[in-house]
Parts: structure tokens; sequence; C-alpha cells
């Protein structure tokens, strides 16, 4: 990674640290009480955020499956891009239905009911599990990447179902308070800045474990590639390199460039 | 449980969950790291 790079990605997880701690001080100190719900109320500038964050990242995922997709995009950086986006989203999703839980209880006395948006978001985070588990089925790169991204771009669909339910059924969970069919916001002042304060700080956080998780799928790529590469070689009945460490150990692997240096 | 205590449950959990999620990152990531071996290799 150049110098620059690193700098601009310390600076932005720097950045992600002080924007979420800023979000608790907003939240929890400066934020009055709602008018009806009280304290409980607080939840909603995590619930909201991280319900985004979720949305957002099955969003690349489904940008990334198609530019995989399309011919002259094909790209097998796209398709780790949106096997990364989905593993943040599920992570998040299942975030959600815990934060939503937490305020179903006091707000409407039970820990889960089913209702419309909570079953759909249900449905959400067990389609995009699903599309991790096949992304672990052993295929060749650019199979997997093509099956990965048909199921993601079907998995995404469910989307607009979760936000749309609240409005195409009736529902226990409250309308869009910002993003309804009005565009007329249900939020004012102290309450609208922390929301959207809180919103700027996770779309930040999904900035940052984007980036760690791309690379790291990256280095998880390179060493599968090593892993094969070992296991031609081996059959082959072709001596491993003593530069080539024992590759059964996913701790001590060398670079691509070191491996093809050795061989050479 | 009364609202504070939820509110409090909330917040605290998500910490938990986004700490823990960044170090599985971290940690998945140092196993990945192929210079990491090379750097054993030269002592």
């Amino acid at each position: 990674m150049t110098g620059w790079r690193s700098r601009l990605g310390q600076l932005t997880d720097l950045a992600t640290v002080g924007a979420l701690g800023t979000l608790g001080y907003l939240a929890l100190v400066v934020a009055p009480p709602d008018a009806v719900q009280g304290d409980a109320q607080r939840l909603m500038y995590l619930h909201v955020p991280v319900a985004w964050l979720a949305y957002l990242s099955f969003g690349v995922t489904a940008l990334a499956s198609l530019l995989y997709l399309v011919p002259a995009t094909r790209s097998l950086r796209w398709d780790l891009l949106a096997g990364a986006s989905a593993e943040i989203g599920v992570v998040f999703t299942g975030l959600t239905i815990l934060l939503g839980s937490i305020w179903a209880r006091p707000v409407w006395g039970v820990w889960w009911t089913w209702d419309a948006r909570l079953v759909t978001t249900a449905v959400l985070f067990f389609l995009f599990l699903g599309y991790l588990a096949l992304r672990q089925v052993p295929a060749a790169p650019h199979v997997r990447a093509r099956r990965a991204a048909v199921a993601g771009l079907v998995a995404v669909t469910d989307v607009p179902v979760v936000h749309l339910s609240v409005i195409w059924w009736r529902t226990l969970h409250q309308q869009p308070t910002v993003l309804n069919p009005e565009l007329n916001p249900q939020i004012h002042g102290v309450m609208a800045t922390t929301l959207l304060w809180g919103v700027v700080a996770f779309t930040l956080l999904y900035v940052t474990l984007l980036r760690h998780r791309y690379r790291l799928a990256g280095l998880e790529e390179q060493r599968e590639e090593l892993l094969l590469h070992q296991a031609v070689l081996e059959r082959r009945g072709i001596a491993a390199d003593p530069l080539v460490p024992v590759l059964s150990d996913a701790q001590s692997l060398p670079d691509t460039q070191t491996l093809s240096e050795a061989q050479r | 449980m009364t609202d504070p205590g939820f509110v409090v449950a909330g917040y605290t959990i998500t910490a938990l969950v986004i700490t823990a999620y960044a170090a599985s990152l971290r940690a998945r990531m140092r196993r990945a790291d192929p210079t990491r071996s090379l750097r054993n290799r030269d002592g």
C-alpha cells in the first residue's frame, strides 16, 4: 500500500472513531428524551443508521455484482468487493434486528412480533447469509463469481420490500420518518441533527470496514491460489521449493512474487 | 428493566459488535498476511 493511501486509511479510521464517539455524546447527552417514548427513543439514533449501513452494504454488493456480470467491466475485483460488502451487511442486519428487538420491548411490550417489517428484515438477513454460504462452495473463481453475482442481485430485491413494507402492509412498526412517500421528514431540531450525524458516522464506519474487509478478501484469494498451485506441483511430483513453506499452514504463506521468483 | 436500561444495553451491544467485528478482521488479516512468513523466515 502506498504511503498516501495508508495515511488516508488511518485518517478514515480516526474520523470513524471520532464520529461514533460524537454520535454517542449527541444521542445520550444533547438530544432530549422523546415526548411519548421517553429515553427508549434514543435507540433510534443507532437503529436507523445501522439499518442504513446494511442497506448501503447490500446496495454496493448489487452494484459490484452487476459490474461483474457486464462483460465490459468483468473483473474478479468486483466479485471480491461484492463478497466483502455482503459480509458487513449481514453483520449489521443482524445488529438492526437485535437493536429493534431491544427497542420494541419497552415500546411495544414484546421482543419480537410477526410484523411485516421485522419478517422482511429477517428474510433479508437469511438471504444474504445464504449468499455468503454460496460463496464458500468450492468452484473456479469465475464460476463462483457468476453464481454469487446472480444470487446477490436476487437477494437485494428484498431491500425495497423491507423499506416499503410499512407502507404496503398494516404494521406495528412505525412509518418511515425521513424517507416517507411525501418526502416530508417527521423529525426536527436536535433530534434530526443527531439522526443525520448517526447516518454520517455509520457511513464512515462502512467505508472503514469495507476497506479492511476488501483487503482481507484479496489476501485470502492470494492464499487460495497458492494452495492450489502447491497442490498442482505435488500432483506432478515436483518437490516443493524450500523457499515455499508448507502451504497447509495458513499462517506461513509467501506472497505471489516470492513464489514465482522461487520457481524460476 | 427501565427505559435507560434498554438504552444502555442497546449502545453497549452495538459497541461490542463493532469492536468484535473489527477485531476479527484484524485477526483474519494477520493470519492471511503473506509477508508474515517472510518476516518469520528472515527472523
